[in-house]
């Protein structure tokens, strides 16, 4: 019966990741690809991941920019603030290994200077679909983890038609 | 002899309470109610919903429950840890007290249908303890110790005290119409279900104003756009939820989602005509079927499938608002409901009394 349980649980798991942003000195570039990621034309909801304001809420933090030396220890804070399981996604070349920011007197590097990372997303700023594709990695290695069948591929990457929008035309 | 009576006193109304329009119901219901909002929301954005959790994302909600039932469930070190724990499990259990009120089925229809929990007066008890859930909600924050939980609470406690007047004025209204302070006889006296003749179809114009004030008043009830101040994500994190997590973060989703089906629920039992559809025709053959479902099981479904059809085109309003409308600020929160609403719904009451007193006698209405 707890192990019918467990394995329902980890099935749960896996459909319902709340995701959390945090923004560790970015140029924003990255924030709005996230944003993007949530709208229509790439809805990640459609995996069940919803953006949540709290960490205590979410199961999955998704950090973009490189860590500073002042924002290490805030971003060390939240993480533990965090409920486990969770897991962290780093979101552009910055927050991968640095990127432009690599080197500069007060930069650490990427984000796993800081916490222990579970998938990056290389990128400057990475395509919304690029940052579906990352959530469809993180998954596979939870479904791994967890011991669990992944999502299957086909059903992520089928994204459904734009739908065609007219556009008023506005007379001059 | 015995086990007979067993049956039918105890294991009958057990499972009533348990599970048919009891606990397991009202769960299922929450979580239906849940996904449509969702999904309605999110195409009414022109995105997609929940998709690949069952069939189009329905069991969404049930994975988003087990999921926080399986995490972490974390106490902050200054909070007060026992209330702390105390406040979801209080709201969970007074939400699904809140719909055992709800006239859904019953055993026995032919007088009427009749909630699980049904006496004269329930209607106050009912408006008692959705103010309590206002007070537990702010408990709820301050309790937390966090002060985003309790910049959240102080804004929750601000728009529920700013719309629980109309709220109870709108849903004292139909109790003024029939004289009663009981759900389920409201409702039957009202649609002349369970003997009697009914009020006539006039009555339904009075019903109108408290019900748009209803539906209002209920959008900032359960703290929904455009009334969301008190969980504005993008200035005070989470409002009052925010420490919660895990387990307790589980129980009050529970708990509000169950919280939509009783306001839906409420909005169906008073304004609606409640689990009647077709009797309300006046033509022989719906009196007829009327008659024959009150008197057999096929009612409870054909009941069942009614109430949730009118719940669902509530909700359906509800999410319309939902995505209509941005985030209003406080000030204009309480504006709204002190200068706008509040008057609205006492003009209501002086119309009704005007109507019920002077028209009504005058064109001959009964
Ligand atoms: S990766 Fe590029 S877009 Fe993203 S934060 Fe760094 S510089 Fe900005």
């Amino acid at each position: 019966m707890m192990g019918f349980l467990q394995r329902l649980i980890n099935k749960a798991r896996l459909k319902s990741p709340y995701v959390f942003h945090f923004n560790s000195g970015s140029c924003n570039g990255c924030d709005i690809e996230i944003v993007a990621a949530l709208m229509p034309r790439i809805d990640i909801e459609r995996f069940g991941m919803k953006l949540v304001g709290s960490p205590r809420h979410a199961d999955v933090m998704l950090v973009t920019g490189p860590v500073t030396e002042q924002i290490k220890e805030r971003l060390q804070r939240i993480y533990d603030q965090m409920a486990e399981p969770k897991f962290v996604v780093a979101i552009g070349s910055c927050a991968c290994s640095g990127g432009v920011f690599r080197g500069g007197y007060n930069v650490l590097g990427g984000v796993d200077q800081a916490i222990p990372v579970t998938a990056y997303i290389p990128g400057c700023p990475p395509k919304p679909s690029a940052i579906t594709f990352g959530a469809y990695k993180l998954l596979e290695v939870l479904a791994e983890a967890l011991g669990v069948a992944p999502p299957k591929k086909e059903e992520v990457e089928k994204i459904p038609e734009p739908v065609e929008v007219q556009v008023e035309e506005v007379e001059a | 002899m015995m086990q007979i009576n067993l049956l039918t006193e105890l294991v009958f109304p057990a499972l009533w309470i348990l599970f048919f329009p009891g606990i397991f119901f009202i769960t299922f219901l929450a979580l239906l109610w849940e996904w449509m909002d969702r999904k309605v929301y999110a195409r009414l954005q022109n995105r997609m919903g929940p998709l690949h959790t069952g069939w189009r994302g329905i069991l969404q909600p049930l994975a988003d429950f087990l999921k926080l039932v399986g995490k972490e469930d974390l106490t902050p070190k200054r909070a007060d840890k026992r209330s702390f724990a105390a406040v979801p499990v209080i709201m969970l259990i007074l939400s699904i007290l809140l719909c055992m009120f709800l006239p859904i089925v019953d055993l026995n229809p032919a007088p009427g249908v009749q909630g699980i929990l049904s006496f004269e007066g329930d209607l106050l008890i009912v408006l008692f303890i959705s103010t309590l859930m206002a007070i537990l909600i702010v408990l709820g924050g301050y309790f937390s110790s966090s002060p985003y939980a309790q910049t959240g609470a102080a804004r929750t406690g601000m728009l529920l005290i700013s719309f629980e007047i109309p709220l109870i004025i709108a849903l004292i209204t139909p109790a003024i119409l029939t004289g009663s302070l009981s759900i389920s006889t409201i409702m039957n006296t009202m649609l002349g279900t369970g003997g009697g003749s009914g009020l006539s179809l006039a009555y339904g114009w009075l019903l109108i104003i408290p019900f748009i004030v209803y539906i209002i008043s209920l959008q900032a009830e359960l703290e929904r756009i455009p009334f969301d101040v008190s969980h504005a994500e993008t200035e005070i994190v989470h409002g009052w939820q925010v420490e919660y997590s895990g387990k307790k973060l589980a129980m009050i989703h529970m708990a509000e989602d169950i919280l939509l089906v009783f306001g839906a629920g409420m909005a169906t039992t008073l304004f609606l005509g409640g689990p009647f559809l077709l009797e309300l025709i006046p033509l022989p053959i719906f009196q007829e079927f009327g008659l024959f479902m009150a008197s057999n099981w096929f009612g409870a479904l054909y009941y069942t499938l009614v109430f949730m059809f009118k719940s669902a085109l509530v909700i359906l309003v509800l999410a319309n608002m939902r995505t209509l409308f941005a985030r209003w600020r406080i000030d204009q929160i309480v504006r709204a409901g002190w200068k706008v609403m509040v008057p609205i719904a006492l003009f209501n009451m002086l119309l009704i009394q005007i109507v019920l007193n002077l028209v009504f006698p005058a064109i001959g209405v009964v």
